[in-house]
């Protein structure tokens, strides 16, 4: 029974699609931690995400390459957060129901887009990203294959979260995105434009997510399906709040979320005797678990969702 | 008392007009960019448009269903604008829908020979619960250790899913659907009965006017109720006041849940009559453009509901008939609600008015944050 269980969960396959699965949904904490630490909640990320998946599909299908289609995607998260940026930075709305609101909306948008465009013939099979192994690196045991042997987009995400650490922690411009979310008005006191930080850390935010969304129609499926990202936006809110704002903490918890992911298929696609329901429920059981479990040792930026009026 | 009921649902009353102008300016808006988007996938938006208004209220079978739609809209609805008033935003209620049918199903299914004045009401209030306890989660969790309730509720939204999913497809399955998977009809002792046979508008309807009155009065007519609303306004303020913040959170979040929970029960009793995975359309996220269009007030929930059965309606029949591309009713519930939060915003309001007016505590919009 326990070789039976550590050959499941512990093969080269497991530990490689855990990464697989992690590293949308570390990009995409990335964005939120540099949007939220700026003060601005974003739970709109899902519909970023998808407006990401479209965006990337699309922009492969014309194009005819993954890489533009990566930049299409990035754009079409950006274009989504520069909504939400207006709205809740410009016109100082409640952050978030406009988050909520174009969850809703993107949903629609997207499969409506895709439908006036695609029509409902079979879906087409964009250009998409293939593993790339990296020379040496790929040749360690066990880390090799894991963590360097993937897709291109998984190895941009160990690089994003590396510098968004350091962006945070270490440079002037990191210092002014945690003073306006942590006090804006004294950051604007010392001539930081609050709203001008926060534009660009929402619309980074925007970026990233829809980066994320990339993952999905030009790392997995390679084309793009109706709500697609199944979620895992809000998963990604859940592992920044577990993370405590911290981008190399989040990698960590994606990397667990993407390991509950891949027990879930393994489940699936072993048959076991657990009903696949279950399977597919254990990443969202295990966000709530570790969320309770966490509860109180986080500490959240002071002036996150509060709107900046200037007098 | 009717015009006291009125007069109480579009308080404050400074803002009456207010509250009427703005959710209508805000369908105007979004109908408005909607026709850009059909006109640019090559539709003549005004023909869709005119399309979609004869199929929701034009023939008495039309407005049936578009009331019917409206049943578990204004429910669900109530389910949002009853926390928002205590300041919690419900995203949870697809999945307190979802456990709500589940147990008004289970006394469906498993009390027999009960007469339909017994066994309607037992069915209706284990929905209640059913979706209460389900609320009553994220409220706890709040009030007792400071979780976000956004993020409890959506866990709990796919959690709830997968349950229902599983049973549906394995222990509650009904032996002799081969294909489908679902569960046994309910007798008709726990269906909820026609009310008007033409228009096929079920007993669904008075279930959701009582909501709708009961929670209004309950939040400007009692105690809790009261209560509810310091809290919304500012938590530290309430708990200064000598009021039990956790426990107006967990009560909230309770009757809320239960009224989401009513929501997916009129929908199983009401319109389907057996439980599946697949019976709710996203009516718990519909929900939370209904309770804001609705300006979280009971009475503008009902006509906020009515409103999206009807857009619903319309937008399915002209996907049938036209060809319009799916996803026009969600893009169109998305952008109202855009619009109407982009309308209340105080930068605009002051822009409108040329005068600069100190921010002063508004009880019927309690601000949300993550906290």
């Amino acid at each position: 029974m326990w070789i039976i269980l550590s050959q499941l969960f512990f093969s080269i396959d497991f530990l490689s699609a855990s990464v697989r699965f992690a590293m949308p949904l570390a990009s995409a904490s990335v964005g939120e931690i540099i949007s939220e630490r700026g003060g601005i909640v974003n739970i709109g990320l899902e519909g970023m995400m998808l407006a990401g998946a479209l965006g990337g599909m699309m922009g492969a299908y014309f194009l005819g390459d993954p890489w533009l289609g990566l930049l299409c995607g990035m754009a079409a998260g950006a274009i989504v957060a520069a909504v939400h940026a207006f709205v809740v930075i410009t016109l100082a709305a409640d952050q978030v129901v406009s988050g909520a609101a174009l969850n809703i909306a993107l949903l629609g948008l997207t499969n409506f887009i895709y439908r006036a465009i695609f029509g409902i013939e079979e879906r087409p099979i964009v250009a998409h990203f293939e593993p790339v192994a990296i020379p040496l690196l790929s040749r360690i045991p066990v880390v090799g294959p894991v963590f360097f042997n993937q897709i291109p987009l998984v190895y941009l995400t160990y690089g994003l979260v590396i510098v968004a650490a350091i962006f945070i922690m270490r440079t002037r411009w990191g210092l002014e995105v945690q003073a306006v979310g942590e006090h804006p008005r004294a950051a604007d006191s010392v001539g930081i434009s609050v709203s001008r930080v926060r534009y660009l850390t929402v619309i980074v935010c925007g970026l990233l997510a829809g980066m994320a969304g990339t993952f999905f129609s030009l790392g997995q499926l390679h084309t793009f399906i109706e709500g697609m990202t199944g979620g895992r936006g809000f998963i990604v809110l859940a592992v920044v709040i577990v993370a405590n704002w911290s981008p190399t903490r989040a990698a960590l918890a994606a990397l667990m979320f993407g390991a509950a992911e891949a027990v879930g298929l393994r489940i699936q696609a072993l048959n076991v005797g657990v009903p696949y329901q279950l399977a597919l429920a254990f990443p969202y059981l295990l966000t709530l678990t570790v969320y309770i479990g966490l509860a109180g040792r986080s500490r959240m930026p002071r002036a996150l969702g509060l709107a900046y009026i200037k007098d | 008392m009717f015009r006291d009921l009125l007069h109480q649902a579009f308080a404050p009353r400074s803002r009456q007009l207010q509250s009427l102008i703005l959710p209508l300016a805000a369908v105007l808006a979004a109908l408005v960019v909607g026709g850009v988007m059909i006109s640019l996938a090559g539709f003549k938006p005004l023909q869709i448009y005119a399309w979609m208004l004869d199929a929701a209220a034009g023939t008495p079978q039309g407005l049936g269903v578009s009331v019917t739609n409206a049943i578990p809209l204004i429910l669900a609805g109530l389910g949002v604008a009853l926390p928002f008033r205590c300041g919690l935003l419900n995203i949870g209620g697809e999945g307190q829908i979802y456990i709500g049918a589940l147990f008004a199903t289970l006394v469906g299914l498993s009390l027999h020979g009960l007469p339909i004045y017994v066994h309607l009401p037992l069915a209706l209030l284990a929905g209640f619960i059913g979706g209460g306890i389900w609320g009553a989660i994220p409220g706890y969790l709040r009030a007792s250790r400071g979780l976000n309730e956004i993020i409890v509720t959506i866990m709990l939204n796919y959690i709830g899913f997968w349950i229902i999913s599983f049973l549906v497809h394995g222990p509650m399955k009904d032996p002799e659907s081969y294909g489908y998977s679902w569960t046994m009809k309910v007798p008709v002792s726990a269906q909820l009965p026609f009310i008007i046979r033409v228009a096929r508008l079920n007993l669904g309807i008075v279930v959701a006017l009582l909501a709708a009155g009961v929670t209004h009065y309950l939040l400007w007519h009692t105690v809790p109720g009261f209560e509810m609303r310091a809290v919304g306004a500012g938590s530290q303020t309430a708990r200064f006041a000598g009021i039990r913040v956790g426990r107006s959170t967990v009560l909230s979040m309770f009757i809320g849940g239960g009224l989401a929970g009513l929501a997916g029960t009129s929908v199983i009793l009401g319109v389907q009559y057996r439980l599946s995975d697949f019976f709710s359309p996203g009516y718990g996220f519909t929900a939370i453009a209904v309770a804001l269009v609705g300006q979280t007030s009971p009475l503008g929930v009902v006509f906020a509901g009515l409103f999206f059965g009807g857009l619903q309606n319309g937008v399915n029949s002209a996907q049938r008939s036209l060809g319009i591309p799916m996803g026009v009713a969600l893009s169109l519930q998305g952008l109202i609600l855009l619009f109407m939060i982009a309308g209340q915003s105080l930068t605009l309001i002051r822009w409108l008015r040329k005068k600069r007016t100190a921010r002063r505590v508004d009880y019927s919009q309690p601000a949300v944050l993550l906290d």
